[in-house]
């Protein structure tokens, strides 16, 4: 059992340890070049570990009805890790000291212990790991108001969230006593008012988190008083860490008709919502921030599934979505370093940088979903599930949603092609420094990571299939 | 198993010197285009031989690569060749390396971004014509736009931006539909076999009701008919062919728009063809309309370029014709008409490049070529009259079957009590042979005949460029003069799409008599 | 290679030669080769059709297949019977007397082996044309002899004038052509195939309703007034004298615009089994013959006389195709193929002579300065003009007799053909008179260049006055071969292919030998007509001019009707200006930018409206977003509770 609890936790140990370093370190006033770097080497050992455990098929019930590592749970963290690792790699470059490193192993650490709870109460102590270091992230380091203005709007809305959250697990664990994840789905499916309400009272703190229109309001603000690196964090990691929690919550179970209706109505009403509202966004966060609106319309619209596809679709859709958005802002990062926000200056970067410009044009058009991109192969997969289970309409909507969607993402492109009328010197050509190739790294990890997804799409099928 | 590993390099080569190329060092070095060039020959020459060692088996006979991508939903990495899909094999390997050669003068052949797009090009497009796998099928029908939308973007013409957007957001509309109805049909396996596929042997075999056949049709169309294009889905194309880049127009008028076509005849009828033949009177006249509703406008047109643009409107037009007449005879010609108008649309346009590289933007107002650059007119001319549907030449052999069939085809409705609406829709299709002729020549008495001022002079055609166009004068020769060498390849394919339009229960008996008559074996 | 692929290969070799290195050969080489290739033709024509004069058994030539699948098959083969000897013979002899005329005529040309190329060229799809099994072949040259003589109206492409009298033709014949094609599709819809031989004996036993007969009829009708300009699709006809005037010889007066007739005959068993179109292809030949007619009166200038001439003369021979005489029809296409080719010859003489003057206003007096060009020209007139014993007339009064005799033949078609033939008789003179007599209007710059053309062209001028001479008796019509005793060879030759349609119709309840009465009478009648002809010309143009400008100015209205062609081209104008207008007025500026509106603008719009809309919900207000978050939430729960 002893062991059990050292290596089944192993990844959050090790998070834990790192902190305690990271902590010390501070103290000691070390060198702070050094803490990237270790963080680094942690994940990557994280990910040996649950590498090993997934090959190895271990399962593990650690704390019943509070701590259990299953098959989800190992793939789950391994993306939150995985995820986790390539941001470092993009993360170096721009933080510099301890403190950042300690908020963004915390953070991680809140996902990964959200992914293996099977009762509310680590689920949810998970979830505020998750946020509460996310504000720390986006006001560190900055005195802009702007900042702490984009902040305490994420930290309000996400107070309402968990509000929300607390109220609906209390109103099953009213009918129930317990505070099982399983029974709790079990009653929300179970018709009845007060179950209703809870159902739907859990949904809406999660349409918060994951900034489902119109529980969005923070997400724009946020992202965009964030730093780039945080930004990516914010759309990628807690993103992903969020949607897993939720299916964590309601796995496969599949959703009585109303509540059915309702989601695909508020993700179909998301996905235009964000795609159509991106279309005029001249800054990068923000444009971000409303692909992410859209985004969260297309995993939300995997709820809607009957078929028992829910899971590894959402496992397959949240890595390759985490994975390209961390891409998308290193190359953007890559090619204007400066913290220049605006698209425009993106404008002919095909012409001064031609590979970190063509790996953004493939990312972001693998975020619109072209074919045969993993983004698409995402969307199809949710979708196939969404369209077996008898929605078509609303999945021609969500196509339709989504091919307005390509219209800013080509933007994107059109600007990285566009002959660049001021012909900038070769000094615009940026000097290749040591953090750069740092993220340089990143790039190619996260390249390697999607072009196995590409290759692979039923990665998670085969996964979760062996036990 | 050779030869299906030849079908997969038919795939895969362009796609690995685009690798080779991008690895290259060095700006403006001229080693790059002569490595995707011969690449491209190489390709050609596998394709050559692929055409030439079919026989007209099915989908499974010795061409076939088939390799699971995602075994879970059915979707297998597969290719084959077909009878739908050979000649369109063989004109693609035709065409990309004449592209090239022509671009050979210009400087963005030196450009590698630009050699890349063209060789990804041409992987996606021979991916979707030889792609056994819906899924696959729609993968690579979207992945086509990415290179082409670029190659407008970066060397178009003045509006190329424009351009660029409309042709890439307009095609794409197509695919939503079409996305949801490939999807559908997956469900409709698993509901039906109890596992995904998108096999297109599997689609074909399926019982679809007529609801779902109906949504698939439909959206099929849509998509075919944004791609071909048809009236009035063609607001695109102008723009588009009017901006992109000489070979990107080329390849999008000789092979891009194939795809409407060939999509037509390998989704939209096997797999709705209750549907196919209830709608086929009313996609005809659709056809028919744009064949008039191009030609018309090609009389007047100034810029050449929109002119060919719209003649190319109204040929594709008699290709939906012949597709949708079911009949044999229609359905040959409308193969070939595709190996046709691929030939002379791009000579068209090819020749029109050459002389943009020449003169300049003045090539709009260019005249009395016949003086000026006779060897150069004469290819000209030869195009012009292909496009003319001239005697011993491609367009003859094509437009004569398509509304040879047709006319079998709404005649024998007609006789039969059904609704003349065909006949009277092919009988005004044959009208537009007199005003294809008046196009065309106008066009040519503007750009070749009359008066040369003195002071032009013009570089006359010069061996390379010859040789270009060698390879096109002789497929529209060898399909005009000697079709019938060729036309085994393919009949297994008719014959399979005759069955599977008899085959369905809505067909009235008339109509099944007549084709049986005319097509299928008659006796007399 | 056998003699009948060599017949059809051997021109399309002179055009490979002439058109790839001709520019480089001297120009020697080139005529040699352009002239070589139809001589050897001749030749061939001629061994195979000694040989079938007396097997009488045609030559078949099955090259390869062109089109087939299960159930059809199009074979690409030659036939070479009676009928296709005939024109053989024609379109191969007259044919290389024309190219070597032309030696000597563009001698100056620069681009000479470009003209024999395209002469060549013609030549090879005309001989496709002839000798093609089936209508798919037919055809194929039918197309062919359209493009070629397209390139050789344009020929001179520096004139725009020109090029368009190209296009129009072009165009024009087009028009046929999908009558053509429509015909050959109705056909294989009943008969199941596209073979000459095949088709006739299936319509022969004519179970096809009579309807359906007369649509094959009247589309085929339609081509074959494409081709041989017949009303209304004749208008191209006179701007194709915009080409070399030997190729208006050759191909717009010896052989393509014969096309049609060759097509009515070699479908002759369609026909024969459609009332109802045999009557329209006999009274659109009459209407021709006379409309040709009277608007050859008012012509000046030289080669349109010509040119309306050989519409009215096609026109009768169209209407001796409509009363069933397809024999005397091909009898006069054969004759009319030798005096109208010496008439433009000659022509071409007195243009050469001239220096390209065509305008007969500024002619005169030339007999004694072209005594040869006078004299051929004189005697090719008179076989034009019906008088015996030239050729034209024995053709000629064949198709008067018939067309009062024959299926559905009538007086009234006599007399139109009767009042046809006058006219003929009166402008050929007036052309002659205005030509070769009187006093002189040259121009003085061209006075004294006027010359006989060289050799080559002057003996062909002599050999095909000779043969408008005599050939008329190789068929002598009934009455003159009792008389005589003779056969008619010609005939005798193509009875097989064409029975000589027995005599029924008007006079048909007759005895023989009262017929032969009547027919005697209708021949003299025709001579005295002819004479008349001649001799009112004579008056008008020679004695008493001022009478003609007197007629000129009664006629008024009536001239300018004449003198502008009936105002068809005003007609067909109008046609191509309104598709036109609808081209650009109509779809380019209406249609076109309201789809691109409707499709293109309106949809972005409204993207773009939304979008502005949708972000001006992000307005920076934490209330607000709370706002939405609680409506959001209260709009579920309340639906929920609504509906659970």
């Amino acid at each position: 059992m002893a062991t059990d609890f050292l290596y089944g936790l192993l990844p959050e140990h090790l998070l834990l340890a790192l902190i305690l370093v990271l902590m010390v370190l501070e103290i000691m006033k070390a060198d702070q070049g050094i803490a990237g770097p270790l963080f680094l080497i942690t994940l990557s050992i994280g990910c040996c570990v649950l590498v090993a455990q997934l090959t190895s098929g271990y399962t593990v019930t650690l704390a019943p009805g509070e701590v259990v590592i299953d098959r989800f749970a190992i793939l789950a963290r391994l993306i939150i890790i995985g995820s986790g690792t390539v941001l470092g790699f993009f993360s170096i470059t721009g933080a510099r000291s301890f403190k950042t490193w300690m908020l963004l192993s915390c953070s991680i650490l809140g996902g990964l212990v959200i992914m293996d709870s099977a009762g509310f109460i680590s689920l949810f102590i998970g979830i505020e790991m998750l946020s509460l270091p996310g504000f720390a992230l986006m006001i560190h380091g900055r005195g802009a108001s702007v900042a702490c203005e984009g902040a305490f709007k994420y930290l309000l809305m996400s107070s309402v969230a968990t509000a929300l959250m607390l109220f609906g697990i209390s109103l099953v664990y009213a009918q129930t006593g317990t505070l099982l994840i399983s029974d709790f789905a079990v009653a929300a499916s179970s018709g009845g008012a007060q179950n209703w309400a809870a159902g739907a009272l859990v949904l809406s703190g999660f349409f918060i988190k994951v900034a489902l229109f119109p529980f969005h309001g923070w997400a724009p603000d946020a992202y965009d008083s964030a730093k780039l690196p945080v930004t990516a964090f914010l759309a990628s990691v807690v993103k992903a860490a969020v949607v897993l929690a939720l299916v964590r919550i309601v796995a496969n179970a599949p959703l009585n008709a109303e509540a059915t209706l309702a989601v695909s109505a508020l993700s179909v009403a998301s996905i235009f919502y964000g795609n159509v509202a991106g279309i005029r966004q001249t800054g990068f966060k923000r444009l971000l921030a409303y692909s992410s609106i859209a985004h969260a319309g297309y995993m939300m619209f995997a709820l809607t599934d009957s078929t028992g596809g829910r899971v590894e679709g959402l496992l397959y859709y949240v890595a390759v979505y985490a994975v390209t958005t961390i891409i998308a802002c290193a190359c953007f990062s890559l090619l204007c370093s400066d913290e220049s926000d605006p698209l425009a200056s993106l404008e002919g970067a095909y012409y001064t940088r031609p590979v970190p410009a063509l790996i953004l044009a493939v990312a972001v058009l693998s975020l619109a979903g072209i074919p045969p991109l993993p983004g698409f192969l995402a969307k199809l997969v949710i979708f196939k599930s969404v369209i077996a289970s008898g929605h078509l309409l609303p999945a021609v909507l969500a196509f339709t949603g989504s091919y307005l969607g390509v219209i800013y993402y080509l933007a994107i492109v059109f600007r990285l092609f566009k002959p660049a009328s001021v012909t900038e010197p070769a000094g615009a050509v940026l000097p290749r420094n040591w953090s750069q190739s740092w993220t340089w790294g990143g790039v190619f990890i996260g390249s390697l990571a999607l072009a196995v997804f590409m290759l692979f799409p039923d990665l998670f099928h085969r996964l979760l299939a062996i036990v | 198993m050779f030869d299906g590993t030849m079908v997969l390099l038919l795939c895969a080569l362009p796609a690995a010197v685009a690798l080779l190329v991008s690895l290259i060092p060095g700006k403006e070095s001229g080693l790059p285009r002569l490595i995707s060039l011969v690449g491209m020959l190489a390709l050609l020459a596998i394709s050559a031989g692929l055409f030439f060692g079919f026989d007209g088996a099915g989908a499974s006979g010795r061409y076939d690569f088939n390799f699971a991508w995602i075994p879970s939903l059915g979707v297998n990495f597969h290719l084959a060749l077909d009878g739908l899909n050979v000649y369109l094999v063989l004109l693609t390997g035709i065409l990309f390396p004449v592209v090239l050669i022509c671009a050979w003068g210009s400087s963005q052949s030196r450009d590698k971004l630009y050699l890349n797009l063209l060789l990804i090009l041409q992987a996606s497009l021979l991916g979707t014509f030889l792609s056994q796998n819906l899924m696959l099928f729609f993968a690579f029908w979207e992945l086509v736009l990415i290179p082409m939308f670029v190659l407008i973007l970066v060397y178009g013409g003045e509006k190329r931006r424009e351009a660029a957007n409309t042709f890439f957001l307009y095609t794409l509309v197509g695919s939503v539909l079409l996305l949801a109805a490939v999807i559908l049909l997956g469900v409709e396996s698993l509901r039906q076999t109890g596992a995904w596929s998108f096999e297109f042997s599997t689609l074909y075999a399926l019982q679809l009701d007529y609801g779902v056949q109906l949504f698939v049709f439909l959206s099929v169309l849509l998509a075919c008919a944004i791609k071909c294009p048809l009236f009035p889905f063609h607001s695109w194309l102008p723009l588009a062919y009017g901006e992109a880049p000489a070979s990107g127009t080329a390849i999008m008028s000789g092979a891009l728009s194939k795809m409407g076509a060939f999509g037509l005849l390998k989704l939209a009828i096997p797999l709705a063809p209750a549907v196919s033949v209830v709608a086929a009177p009313y996609v005809i006249l659709l056809a028919v309309i744009s064949i008039l509703y191009g030609a018309v406008l090609a009389l007047r047109q100034e810029d050449f370029k929109k002119l060919i643009a719209y003649s190319s409107l109204s040929h594709m037009g008699y290709i939906v014709l012949g597709i949708f007449s079911f009949q044999q005879a229609s359905v040959h010609g409308a193969l070939f008409q595709m190996l046709s108008h691929g030939a002379a649309v791009v000579g068209l346009f090819l020749v029109l490049s050459l002389l943009e590289q020449r003169v300049g933007a003045s090539y709009k107002t260019i005249t009395a070529l016949s003086t000026l650059a006779p060897r150069l007119a004469v290819t000209l001319m030869l195009f012009i009259l292909t496009s003319v549907a001239l005697p011993l030449t491609s367009g003859f052999t094509s437009e004569f079957l398509i509304l040879f069939g047709g006319f079998q085809q709404g005649f024998g409705a007609w006789q039969a009590g059904l609704s003349p609406l065909t006949l009277v829709a092919v009988v005004l299709a044959c009208s537009g042979m007199v005003l294809g002729a008046g196009y065309m020549l106008r066009f040519a008495r503007v750009i070749l005949y009359g008066k040369a001022s003195e002071d032009a002079g013009m570089v006359d055609l010069n061996a390379r460029e010859a040789l270009a166009f060698l390879p096109l004068l002789l497929l529209i020769l060898w399909v005009g003069i000697y079709p019938a060498s060729i036309m085994g390849k393919v009949q297994g394919a008719v014959d399979q799409l005759q069955v599977q339009v008899a085959g369905s229960v809505v067909l009235p008996q008339a109509v099944i008599t007549n084709i049986s008559k005319n097509g299928g074996g008659n006796g007399h | 290679m056998n003699k009948l692929t060599l017949i059809l290969m051997l021109p399309f070799l002179g055009f490979l030669i002439n058109g790839l290195i001709g520019s480089r050969l001297p120009k020697a080489a080139v005529s040699v080769i352009a002239c070589g290739m139809p001589a050897l033709c001749f030749a061939l024509t001629w061994s195979l059709f000694s040989g079938i004069y007396v097997s009488q058994v045609p030559v078949v030539e099955e090259l390869f297949t062109w089109v087939a699948y299960p159930g059809f098959k199009v074979e690409a083969a030659l036939y070479f019977d009676q009928i296709s000897a005939m024109m053989c013979l024609v379109v191969t002899g007259v044919g290389t007397l024309i190219h070597i005329y032309s030696v000597g005529y563009m001698s100056h040309d620069k681009s000479f082996a470009r003209y024999f190329a395209y002469l060549n060229l013609f030549l090879f799809f005309m001989l496709l044309l002839v000798l093609g099994k089936n209508l798919v072949m037919l055809f194929a040259g039918w197309e062919g002899v359209g493009i070629a003589s397209y390139l050789l109206i344009g020929f001179w492409f520096q004139d725009s004038e020109k090029t368009s009298a190209g296009l129009k033709a072009f165009i024009v014949n087009r028009v046929g052509d999908t009558g053509f094609i429509l015909a050959a599709f109705v056909i294989f819809f009943f008969a199941k195939t596209l073979d000459f031989q095949e088709i006739n004996t299936f319509f022969a036993n004519g179970q096809t309703s009579v309807a359906m007969m007369n649509l094959i009829g009247i589309l085929l009708l339609i081509g074959a007034c494409g081709k041989s300009a017949q009303i209304p699709l004749h208008v191209w006809l006179p701007d194709a004298m915009a080409g070399p005037t030997p190729v208006s010889a050759l191909i717009h007066a010896a052989t393509m615009v014969t096309a049609g007739v060759y097509l009515l005959s070699r479908l002759n068993g369609v026909f024969l089994h459609a009332p109802g179109a045999m009557t329209v292809v006999a009274y659109g030949g009459a209407l021709t013959a006379l409309l040709g007619a009277t608007m050859g009166l008012t012509q000046y200038n030289l080669k349109k006389v010509l040119a309306y001439s050989t519409m009215s003369q096609i026109g009768l021979m169209f209407l001796a195709c409509g009363v069933g005489a397809f024999n005397a029809a091909l009898f006069h296409l054969f004759t009319h193929a030798f005096f109208k080719a010496c008439l433009f010859l000659g022509a071409g003489a007195i243009i050469h002579a001239l220096h390209g003057e065509e305008d007969m206003r500024n002619m005169g007096a030339l007999g004694k300065k072209l005594p040869i060009t006078l004299v051929t020209f004189l005697i090719a007139s008179l076989a034009l003009s019906g008088v015996p014993p030239f050729a034209g007339f024995f053709s000629k009064d064949e198709i008067l007799w018939s067309a009062y005799s024959g299926v559905n033949g009538s007086l009234g078609l006599w007399l139109v053909a009767s009042i046809s033939s006058f006219l003929t008789a009166f402008y050929m003179f007036r052309a002659i008179i205005m030509t070769f007599f009187g006093e002189s209007r040259v121009p003085a710059r061209l006075e004294k260049g006027i010359h006989e053309g060289p050799a080559s062209m002057s003996g062909v001028l002599i050999l095909l006055a000779f043969c408008s001479a005599t050939v008329g008796f190789l068929g002598l019509p009934g009455p003159l071969r009792e008389m005589a005793g003779v056969t008619a060879p010609f005939y005798d030759f193509l009875a097989p292919v064409i029975g000589h349609v027995q005599v029924v119709g008007a006079g048909g309840h007759q005895v023989e030998g009262a017929g032969h009465q009547l027919e005697t009478l209708f021949m003299g009648i025709s001579i005295v007509v002819a004479f008349a002809g001649i001799a009112l010309a004579w008056l008008f143009f020679s004695l008493r001019k001022q009478w003609a400008d007197q007629v000129k100015g009664r006629a008024g209205y009536a001239y300018d009707l004449v003198s502008q062609g009936y105002f068809f081209d005003a007609l067909y104008y109008l046609v191509v200006r309104f598709v036109d207008w609808v081209s650009e007025s109509v779809l380019a500026r209406r249609v076109e930018v309201g789809l691109d509106a409707g499709v293109l603008t309106a949809p972005n719009n409204s993207v773009n409206y939304a979008s502005r809309l949708f972000s001006s919900l992000q307005g920076g207000s934490l209330q607000g977003y709370v706002l939405y978050v609680f409506i959001g939430l209260a709009l579920v729960l309340l639906w929920g509770v609504l509906h659970v």
